[in-house]
């Protein structure tokens, strides 16, 4: 759009260019192909927005600065999600927890029966063919014999 | 090439309430609730109400949503009332949270056919016929219905600034004059808002309706 069309486009919506300014606004527009269609283009819709112009001046129902005001209140008290951001009780609640993680580590412990640990291990069925084995004097003698054996054997 | 035609002042039912200026007066009063004064509070609600509630309607035309929104709306000012600089008038203020009030709801509800889900009634229908200027009783309804959902549509477009300068401007008929008066902003800065918000209105209308853009 030209300069002097541009200019006093608000004025030509308005219905307010007079004088010397509309005469030069009509007579560019009569020439200029491209700022006469613009300009119409702007006054449809100047006048298609407004259709969003309410019938009349309208009053909401009576009450209404009493529900204002309970919503100001529903939204001045403090959500679930607004006391997790809190700095105070999200510590809080970290202690708490970390607490009771421990509380209950320890209640397990001590409850757990102590003659429970190996049964089921590896290192119990391990240990039970030695635990079968009579631990004499003669016994000790004996394997103390096989190691030496092993020992003097392994260079060979 | 078509001869065009120019509007005439005051044809487009522009006789809208002028601008108080009476800033003082509406300075004191932000002044009152700032210090937590709820009577003072109380008084915006009460002098703004209407506005605000027939803007709303104006642009979703359901009553119900109107009352919510308006709540909304003055809950938002409650809260943030102690960041207004008086920078702008109260009602400039007030006004562009009631649009992006509306747009944020229209946002949030994904609605696509606003008005033929609304409750516009055929009372509603009725008033419309009579309130609006005789050119318009040419209009069918269907067709004005379309119309709306099409202008709701564009103002989508453009950011929340150019919104509600188009609409008080264009919907509740301030000269640019005013519209400076009422943003603290200089008429040439307002003209020149305007015209690029109008720009991107018609490449938005284009893109929609798919109307090759010759001019913009």
């Amino acid at each position: 759009m030209h300069r002097s069309v541009e200019d006093h486009i608000e004025e030509f919506l308005e219905g307010r260019l007079a004088g010397v300014a509309r005469e030069s606004f009509e007579a560019h527009v009569t020439v200029c192909r491209q700022c006469h269609d613009l300009a119409t283009q702007m006054h449809s819709h100047s006048v298609l927005l407004q259709c969003l112009s309410a019938p009349a001046e309208l009053e909401p129902p009576p009450g209404f600065y009493a529900r204002v005001m309970s919503r100001v209140e529903a939204e001045s008290r403090p959500s679930f999600w607004s006391l997790l951001l809190d700095p105070i009780f999200g510590r809080r609640l970290v202690y708490a927890s970390a607490s009771l993680v421990i509380l209950m580590g320890v209640f397990l412990l001590s409850t757990e029966p102590a003659h429970h640990e190996l049964t089921s291990t590896a290192v119990h069925a391990l240990a039970q063919p030695s635990a079968q084995q009579p631990s004499s004097p003669e016994n000790i003698e004996q394997g103390r014999e096989s190691i030496l054996v092993t020992l003097a054997t392994f260079g060979e | 090439m078509d001869v065009l035609t120019f509007p005439i002042a005051g044809s487009a039912n522009r006789t809208k309430t002028k601008v108080d200026h009476s800033t003082s007066d509406e300075a004191t009063l932000v002044r009152r609730v700032q210090a937590g004064d709820e009577m003072a509070f109380r008084d915006i609600v009460e002098r703004f109400q209407s506005k605000v509630y027939s803007i709303i309607y104006g642009i979703l035309r359901n009553r119900n949503d109107a009352e919510d929104i308006a709540q909304q709306v003055f809950a938002k000012v409650y809260f943030s009332i102690r960041n207004f600089d008086f920078r702008s008038s109260l009602l400039t203020w007030i006004y562009k949270i009631t649009v992006n009030e509306c747009y944020d709801y229209l946002r949030k509800k994904k609605v696509r056919k606003l008005v033929y889900e609304s409750d516009f009634s055929e009372d509603d229908a009725m008033r419309m016929e009579n309130s609006e200027g005789a050119a318009d009783h040419k209009t069918p309804v269907d067709q004005r219905l379309a119309n709306r959902d099409l202008v709701v549509k564009l103002l989508a477009k453009i950011s929340e600034e150019d919104r509600s300068l188009i609409l008080l401007k264009e919907v509740e008929g301030h000269s640019v004059e005013e519209l400076a008066k009422m943003t603290g902003m200089n008429e040439n800065t307002i003209k020149v808002k305007l015209f690029r918000a109008r720009q991107k209105l018609l490449k938005s209308a284009h893109r929609l309706l798919r109307i090759p853009a010759r001019s913009v």
